[in-house]
């Protein structure tokens, strides 16, 4: 081996530094591999967010970008909590632009850490009901591991991250790891008794979230001041940055790379295994190989499924794995943007210091035991309640003092059910790699094509219509629903392009998130799950990620 | 309508000539072609800010530098498209109150009570529109949040559910 290549060789590489490849690196590091954290976007080190204690008055514009500044940001722009105090964490669409065959939202992270900074942090186990729903009703092939397989990782992920929140024991929602919630606000604890005590099959819980009400690990406690999306200086939430990246640098075993974008995996085709990676600076442009025994893709689905793609080679003219043509179908994402909202009169007199990081949960009732509709799966809903103050003014008549006077003053209490949707898996979504268009890095542009089906339609309709009977019954006035057109990839849980299964013909990956025709290569993201219930899946990315990385350095060790 | 003609109008309505001094923005009064405003449209703006959101033990729109951000937003952050649209409702605005004959030197409180009127009748999309960006401008304004609230940075704990006394003034952050 030359200076150089040695140089370049490292005992496990992983592919992007946020939600789950942060767990990869931190798997492989405390077991002693040399690992190296290949990351597309910039160096950001904990605790120093940019922004994340800038006061209202330091971020002009009321903290909005202009046009000038949004032309860089088509797309995420869109999302749901971007600002200019926040937006250097989101990748520069015109950076690294894509080509949508119908509408799909694809937002990314820019840095190390990656989504980890944005994410809202709600943590939810998947159930058996979960596990067993694509064998069950037909649609998409059959998960290969079942909850037991995966309730180890559970807890092992559980137990450093530090979730906050409440269990319920419902058959749809195993209980968690979890410290005590911050204390429900007076609007929360009426309408947990007023709809637990009316609907039997319906539980009103306290998000359970990556959120520390008390100090863990050396990180937190959150101070109550929602201002995650910038990133959390006092560790008060889980991200890359605060937990799984220290620990793996804690052992000495670990290097970063940012401005990294790997391209493709190298395949060697006497071992038939893969032997490295191939990038691109981003900086300097220039390509780079690195090599390595072990592989980790975790560049999010997107991403990760268009490395595969671009892995060609006379082995695999179609990309890595991909000798069934799945690899890129499937490709999915939840729904969201409907449900209902109404006011609590009834709460005038109760007020609130200080804003916890997360709300409340309905965990999904829609066909579990007994109930029966007419479209497959279920939704879950994510409830906020808040008083606004000056905002309100937007909507608000008045010119003059008694105007100003009110913007100071709460408005009523506004409380909102929105619904996150599962979506069935559709072979006929896909992503596709362009052949005549090229990124700024000179890697072919991705195609995204994916739609929902009729089966969103009807489950959205349901949950709009539900959410307000679920307000009214807690009392709410002048309760109204909204059910906005969906667009793909809005709900940031994109799934599916390459799935794992027990038959290789129709699937990418094993039950070890290997790939079936290169196992030293795992692929732990959104990409792998075959279907995707309606719980947020960050949760789960990180538990497969553990689960996978581990069995992997095992089966190494076996030779 | 030219930006010449609605100058004319300013003239007219004596917009030009009213709250004389009062905060002014220095750095309009440079005349940086970078302004959306032409100088005189600028006054009528502050007065219908000011008019707006008053100054009273608080800061006024005025004082607040909410002219000057209203000028630096429409510049900025509304597109092409939205600033064409303000501009020809901020003059059929004015065409308006010149219609009716308002004297804006004597007194705000004719054009206060105009407003109210005005912002349930034809002008509300107009109205409705500037209050944004008034809002806007004045609540990143520090001497204004910290007058109006309770500005903790960092509360440290979350207080679930207190009465209006224990609270005192709203919290924001
Ligand atoms: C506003 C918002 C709210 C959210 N709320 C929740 C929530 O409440 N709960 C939940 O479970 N999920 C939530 N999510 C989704 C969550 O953030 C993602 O599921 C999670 O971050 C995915 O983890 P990942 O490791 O797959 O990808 P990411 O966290 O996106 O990390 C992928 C990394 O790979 C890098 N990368 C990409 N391509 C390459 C390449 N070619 N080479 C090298 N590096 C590359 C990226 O730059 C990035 O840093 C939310 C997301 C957002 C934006
Ligand atoms: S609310 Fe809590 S978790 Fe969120 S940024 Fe603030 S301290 Fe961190």
């Amino acid at each position: 081996m030359s200076k150089g290549t040695e140089q370049h060789t490292y005992d496990a590489i992983v592919v992007g530094s946020g939600i789950s490849g942060g767990w990869a690196a931190k798997e492989f590091c405390e077991k002693g591999l040399k690992t190296l954290l290949l990351e597309r976007g910039n160096e950001m080190i904990h605790p120093n967010y940019p922004n994340a204690l800038s006061a209202p008055w330091e971020l002009d514009y009321n903290n909005e970008l202009t046009v000038k500044e949004l032309e860089d940001y088509p797309i995420q722009q869109k999302a749901w909590e971007f600002g200019r105090d926040n937006h250097k964490l989101y990748v520069k669409d015109t950076n690294w632009p894509y080509i949508q065959k119908n509408p799909f939202y694809w937002f990314r992270g820019n840095q190390v850490g990656g989504k980890s900074l944005l994410w809202n942090r709600n943590c939810y186990r998947y159930s058996e009901l979960d596990f067993e729903a694509n064998l069950k009703d037909g649609h998409g092939n059959d998960w290969p591991i079942r909850y037991a397989d995966i309730k180890p990782w559970y807890d092992y992920v559980e137990r450093f991250v530090g979730l906050s929140g409440e269990n319920c024991e419902l058959p749809s929602l195993p209980d968690q790891i979890l410290m005590p919630p911050f204390e429900m606000n007076f609007v929360e604890k009426e309408v947990k008794k007023r709809i637990e005590s009316q609907y039997k099959n319906i539980k009103y819980i306290q998000a359970r979230a990556a959120v520390l009400t008390q100090a863990h690990n050396g990180r937190g406690p959150c101070q109550a001041r929602n201002q995650c999306r910038r990133g959390c200086p006092y560790g008060g939430y889980y991200s890359s940055n605060s937990g799984a990246i220290p620990a793996a640098l804690a052992t000495g075993n670990l290097t970063i790379r940012p401005h990294s974008a790997v391209e493709s995996v190298i395949f060697d085709s006497s071992s038939r295994t893969a032997k490295g990676v191939r990038i691109v600076d981003t900086q300097t442009k220039e390509s780079t190989e690195f090599y390595g025994k072990l592989i980790s893709i975790n560049a999010s689905a997107v991403a990760s499924t268009a490395i595969l793609l671009n892995s060609t080679s006379s082995d695999f003219p179609d990309g890595l794995g991909n000798t069934n043509g799945v690899l890129g179908h499937y490709l999915n994402d939840h729904s969201d943007s409907t449900g209902a909202f109404g006011i609590a009169e009834f709460a005038a007199d109760h007020y609130s210091f200080g804003q916890k990081p997360n709300p409340m949960y309905i965990p999904r009732f829609r066909n579990v035991g007994e109930d029966k509709q007419d479209f497959l799966r279920g939704y879950a809903y994510e409830c906020f309640s808040e008083r606004k103050t000056w905002k309100k003014g937007f909507g608000q008549d008045g010119i003059g003092l008694d105007f100003k006077k009110s913007l100071s003053e709460a408005g009523p209490w506004e409380v909102g059910f929105w619904a996150i949707c599962e979506s069935l898996p559709n072979k006929d979504n896909k992503m596709t790699l362009s052949k005549t268009e090229k990124d700024p890095l000179g890697i072919p542009k991705i195609e995204i094509d994916v739609k929902f089906d009729e089966n969103t339609r009807k489950m959205r309709i349901d949950a709009a219509e539900k959410a307000k009977e679920l307000l009214e019954s807690a009392g709410m006035k002048h309760v109204g629903t909204y059910n906005e057109d969906p667009i793909p990839g809005k709900t940031i849980h994109e799934y599916g392009s390459a799935r794992m299964g027990n038959d290789p013909k129709e699937s990418i990956l094993n039950k070890w998130n290997q790939i079936h025709d290169c196992k030293n290569v795992i692929v732990t993201d959104g990409a792998c799950l075959p279907s995707s219930p309606c719980q947020n899946p960050s949760l789960t990315y990180m538990a497969l990620t553990a689960r996978a990385v581990n069995h992997l350095i095992e089966e190494s060790k076996k030779g | 309508m030219t930006r010449r003609k609605y100058i004319e109008i300013l003239l007219q309505t004596g917009f030009v000539a009213a709250l004389p001094g009062e905060g002014f923005s220095k750095v309009f009064l440079k005349g940086n072609s970078d302004y959306f405003f032409e100088k005189t449209q600028f006054k009528a703006l502050e007065i219908l800010c000011q008019t707006i959101i008053p100054k009273s033990e608080t800061p006024g729109a005025i004082d607040a530098g909410v002219p000057h951000f209203v000028d630096m937003y429409l510049k900025n952050v509304v597109s092409p498209e939205n600033q064409k649209l303000f501009e020809k409702m901020f003059a059929g605005y004015l065409t308006h109150l010149q219609n009716l004959k308002i004297s804006f030197i004597k007194t705000s409180k004719v054009l206060t009570a105009q407003m109210e009127k005005d912002e349930k009748g034809e002008h509300r999309q107009f109205i409705k529109g500037l209050k944004v960006m008034v809002l806007k401008g004045y609540f990143m304004n520090e001497k204004a949040i910290r007058q109006s609230f309770q500005y903790v940075a960092v509360p440290g704990n979350y207080r679930a559910d207190i009465s209006k006394k224990e609270l005192g003034k709203m919290w924001i952050n």
